[in-house]
Formats: structure tokens, sequence, C-alpha cells
């Protein structure tokens, strides 16, 4: 068999079950299987892929991941993130996109404990939109940078999907969280800037109001109280890990029991908070391992067929320079985005683009950053982008055409920062190589 | 349906099961951290252990998954289709989840024998016999089996309902 016939098997086979509406898992496990059988033979094959999931999952790299995400759930669930999220509201005054902006800044703090996207657009939408059509925002300023917060989810640290990519494709997970801060923080930035600017301009788009005045007494209070611990945590797991003084793991674990402190300090002992917590942790990380489960298999398969060589070739007739590569890989990731969650498209992209990637000696790490804002551009651009769908399940009065409409100008944005990250890779590697020094 | 009750509480014993599971990982590095940094006495195990824990957590909170349908799937193409069809889909779904959980059940069981009868040990500071470690895949698989089937059962029936209220009555 021709190794584009098994690519094109592999992949329609793939698609066709995701339309089935087949849980992504079990899609790519049952791709799996059938590749398996056929090319290695029924039993023993099939004997060799149960080793395989054992590999896929049992990996150091992974274990940060229900580790930040046990960190998110108690901030959450002891409702620390919600005071947070009130004490950051009370610096923000009379300003021309005002809820906009705490919109930014909500989903920017947000995206530190949640680290998914469309949990966090969701979350935010429902909380913050009702506010903002009763002062009159249009949706331009409501909708958008709401759209926009999904983004962030997964560029700011500790980002699951960020763990994610990082142990698919072997770089250093404490590498992969520090080289996010940068983007992630230059496009909350530039959403603020966008937010600001356009409604100077425009301040019909998000008429000022009047707020409710808070003494500075009352801020500090507040911040000191609320604000100030959570951002502690995130920044302390950071900096642990930036220093080298704990690894990934580590940290995310001093994270857990910060948190869990935290929890007691501000709710009292509840066991409750502890225990709905881990159960939802733990099956957080049971969605996304059973994904995980297939990826050595698939990635063999992929190698043992040639299928990852020919591509190689294909791309080295093709494309001389990597700056091409890079922009030709961005633009199936951009397109499949528009249809896809994020972790298949890692699945299915990171072991054909890793080998191609080491020929052309481009940085995996900078490519691996750009890579995860470009998958969460897909899921906020027409007419598919998942975060789209979420917006509109919190919200349905709204309409899809409404919808798009508000998303473009966000994704411009994220286009902008996407360019800069690709002209200018010293803004995702300055930090990872200043960690080295 | 006593069995399926059963079989539902055993689903949700497994989440708790490995929520105790992940709180041990928590206390497990925790506690060898102080260990090394403190008292420098470095416990090789708790890499392992917290490794070897992903996989339990991940086969024991399979059924529950399956059973609440959480999966993650992409489903922008099966929410524009009709009740008729959606219920279909939903006999192919869990029809494929069988197939899979068969695999993980049938062949998961004769690597761990196999293992378990060469004697392979995982060739870490460890050194746990494999088979030790990999029967989680058979075991997890077998509950993950049973909520499909139940699962796949509840969609055949629901496909029959809803094709027999379309029929006109005569």
């Amino acid at each position: 068999m021709e190794w584009w016939m098994i690519l094109l098997a592999i992949f329609s086979g793939l698609f066709v079950l995701f339309a089935l509406g087949v849980p992504v898992g079990y899609a790519f496990l049952s791709v799996n299987i059938v590749a398996v059988a056929l090319i290695w033979g029924g039993g023993p094959g099939l004997e060799q892929m149960m080793l395989s999931v054992f590999r896929s999952v049992t990996n150091f790299s992974l274990l940060p991941l229900p580790l930040f995400i046990l960190m998110g759930e108690l901030i959450f669930n002891s409702g620390l993130g919600d005071k947070s999220l009130d004490a950051l509201d009370k610096w923000i005054g009379r300003i021309p996109g005002r809820l906009s902006m705490v919109a930014v800044l909500g989903g920017t703090l947000n995206a530190a404990l949640s680290g998914s996207s469309m949990a966090s657009t969701a979350m935010l939408s429902s909380c913050l939109y009702p506010e903002m059509k009763k002062r009159g925002y249009r949706s331009e300023m409501s909708i958008g940078p709401l759209l926009g917060t999904g983004g962030l989810a997964t560029m700011v640290p500790p980002s699951n999907l960020g763990v994610i990519l990082a142990a698919l494709a072997g770089i250093s997970v404490g590498d992969m969280l520090v080289a996010i801060v940068a983007p992630g923080f230059l496009l909350s930035i530039a959403y603020l800037v966008y937010i600001g600017v356009r409604c100077y301009f425009q301040p019909h788009l998000a008429p000022p109001y009047a707020t409710s005045h808070y003494s500075l007494r009352t801020k500090i209070t507040f911040s000191l109280k609320y604000l100030l611990p959570l951002s502690s945590i995130i920044v302390v797991v950071m900096l642990l890990i930036y220093f080298g003084i704990a690894t990934p793991t580590e940290s995310s674990v001093f994270g857990v029991l910060c948190s869990f402190i935290l929890g007691i300090v501000y709710k009292g002992w509840d066991p409750r908070v502890l225990r709905v917590s881990l159960k939802q942790t733990v099956l957080v990380t049971g969605m996304m391992f059973i994904i995980i489960c297939a990826s050595v298999t698939f990635s063999e398969i992929l190698a043992f067929t040639g299928v990852t060589e020919k591509l190689i070739q294909i791309f080295l007739s093709l494309f001389s320079s990597p700056f091409w590569v890079v922009v030709a890989m961005q633009i199936i990731l951009f397109l499949m985005g528009m249809f896809l969650e994020s972790l298949p498209i890692m699945m299915i992209t990171v072991p054909i683009f890793w080998p191609i990637l080491n020929s052309y000696h481009i940085d995996p790490l900078w490519f691996a950053v750009i890579m995860l804002l470009n998958i969460e551009l897909g899921m906020i651009t027409p007419p598919f982008g998942l975060c789209l769908f979420a917006v509109k399940g919190v919200l349905p009065e709204l309409g899809m055409r409404g919808i798009y409409r508000c998303a473009v100008p966000i994704v411009l944005l994220q286009l902008i920062v996407l360019a800069l990250l690709i002209a200018f890779p010293a803004i995702t590697l300055w930090l990872p190589m200043s960690m080295h020094q | 349906m006593k069995l399926k009750r059963i079989f539902d509480v055993i689903s949700e014993a497994l989440v708790w099961m490995s929520s105790v599971l992940l709180a041990l990982i928590v206390l497990s590095v925790a506690l060898e951290v102080f260990l090394r940094s403190v008292l420098n006495r470095p416990q090789a195990w708790v890499l392992e252990f917290s490794e070897y824990g992903l996989l339990f957590i991940t086969f024991l909170v399979a059924s529950f998954l399956v059973r609440t349908e959480k999966n993650i799937s992409v489903d922008i193409v099966t929410e524009l289709l009709e009740e008729r069809t959606r219920a279909w889909l939903s006999v192919v779904q869990h029809g494929i989840i069988c197939v899979v959980a068969f695999v993980f059940v049938y062949f998961g069981s004769s690597a761990t024998l196999d293992l378990y009868q060469r004697g392979i040990y995982n060739p870490t500071i460890m050194q746990v016999p494999m088979a030790y470690v990999l029967f989680i895949i058979p075991v997890g698989g077998f509950f993950i089996l049973i909520q499909a089937l139940i699962r796949l059962r509840e969609s055949i029936r629901k496909q029959r309902e809803i094709r027999e209220n379309l029929v006109p009555e005569v």
C-alpha cells in the first residue's frame, strides 16, 4: 500500500469518526487498532499496542497536568477566584470599556487557574455579559473581548495544553511554561490597548458609567486579602521553575498545597471543597489522558509506514527556507483549529511536524509556543471555532452572525501577535534562554 | 436494572479510588521534596509511583466518563442533526467504544499474562514487574466495556422508540 493511501485512510478514518461524534480518544484508539491489526498483524501487534498505551501515559512530563488542574479547582471551589476578580474590579474606575477590560484581566487571572479556553470563555461570558448588556455595551466590546479570553487561557501559565504539547513533543515542560509567559502577557496587553483605543474614539461602543466609589484603603485591603495571595501562588510556582529550584511537578505540588491552605484560611475546613476538587481533577485528567493513550502508537504507525519520512521529503522539496515551512505549518494548524479541538490537533500534527522541524533545525520550543497560540486562534475563528459555540451555548439569544462579526477584530489581533512571535523569536525565547543562563 | 445500578456504583467507587490516588501522588511528591531538601534523602520510588498513578487514574475514571458521556468529542456536526439521526449515531458511538474496550480487555489480559509469565520488569530503580502495572488496562477496559454495553442497549432502545413514534398509525 502506498504511503499516501495509508495517510489518506488514517486521516479520513479519523475525521469520519470525529464527525460521527465518537469521543476523540476512542476515535484515535480505533484507528490505531485497525492500523496495527493490518500493518503488524492481529495478536502480537495489539499486545504491543497495550505497551504503547502504558508508555504514552506513564510520562513524567505529564505529571504537572493533573496537579495544575487540582490547584485551579481548589482555588475555584473555595470561592477565592471570584473574590479575586471582585478585588480586581474595584481597581478599575470610570474608564471607557471598563467591563471589557475587567473581562481581559479576569481572563488572564482565570487562565492561570483553569487553563481551558472554552471553560474560561463560557464562565466569563455568563458572569460579565449580562452586566455589559445592562450598561449598553455594543456586542463588539462585549462578545469580542470575551472571545479573546479563550486565547489567553492557554497562553498564560500554568497552561494545561502547554504541558500536554511539551509532553507530546518531548520539550521540557519548565521551558514551555516559561516560554509562554511573554507571549501570554503580550496578548493580554494587545487586548487592553485595543479596547482602550477603540472605546476612546468610539465611546458609544462601551458607554462609561458611574461605578461605586471605593476608598484606596478598601482597594488595598481587598487586594492584600484576595488578589495578592492568589497571584503570589502562581508567581511563586513560576519562579520556582524559572530559577530551577523545583521541577514543574514539584512546583505544581507546592501550588496545590498552598491553594489547599488558602482555601482553609478563607472558607474554613470544608471537606466538600477537597472532595469536589479531587473528583473534578481526576475526571478532567481522564478525559485528556484517554486521548493521550493513543499518542505513542499513532506516531509509531506514521513512522513505520513511511508517512513521516515521505512528508519530510515533500516539505524539503517544496520549501528551501525554514520560514516558509513555519508559515505553511501555521496555515495548516489554523485551518484545523477551525474544525477541531486543541488536543486532537496536537495528536495529529506533532508526530508529523516535529521530524520536519528537526530537518530544518527550527527551534521546537519557539514553534510549540506559536503553535499553541495558533490553535487557540482557530478556536475563535468563524465559522466553526469552538469558543464561538461556547459563547452561543451560554448566551443563546445571540445570533451566530453577530458572534462571527465580533470575533473578527480579536482574530486580527491574535494574528498580529502571532506575526510578531514569528518575526521576533526573541519574544518567546528570551525568558527560557535567560533561565538556562 | 439491578446489575446496571451495581455497575454505576462501581464506576463511582472507581472515581473515588482515583481521587485518593491523586491525593497520594500530591502527598508523596511533597514528602519527597521535604526528605530530599531537608534531610538529604531523595526517594526514587516517588517518581515511578506517580507515573504509574497517571495510568491508573486514566483507566479507573474511564468507565465513569463513558457512563456520563463526558468524554471529549467533536459535536459540531452531530448537533446539527435531528434527534432520530443522533440516536442512531449514539448506537454507532457506543458500538465503537465497545470494540476498543474489548481490545483493552482481551489483548490487555494477554499482554499482562505474557509479561507475568516471562517475569518482565520495568528497567527502572523500583524494578516493578510490568504485569503488576499493566493489569489496570484490562481491568479498566472491562468496566468501560460494561458501561458502553449498557449505553449501547439504551441507545438501541431509544432509537427503536423514536422509530416507532414516527410510524403513522393505521
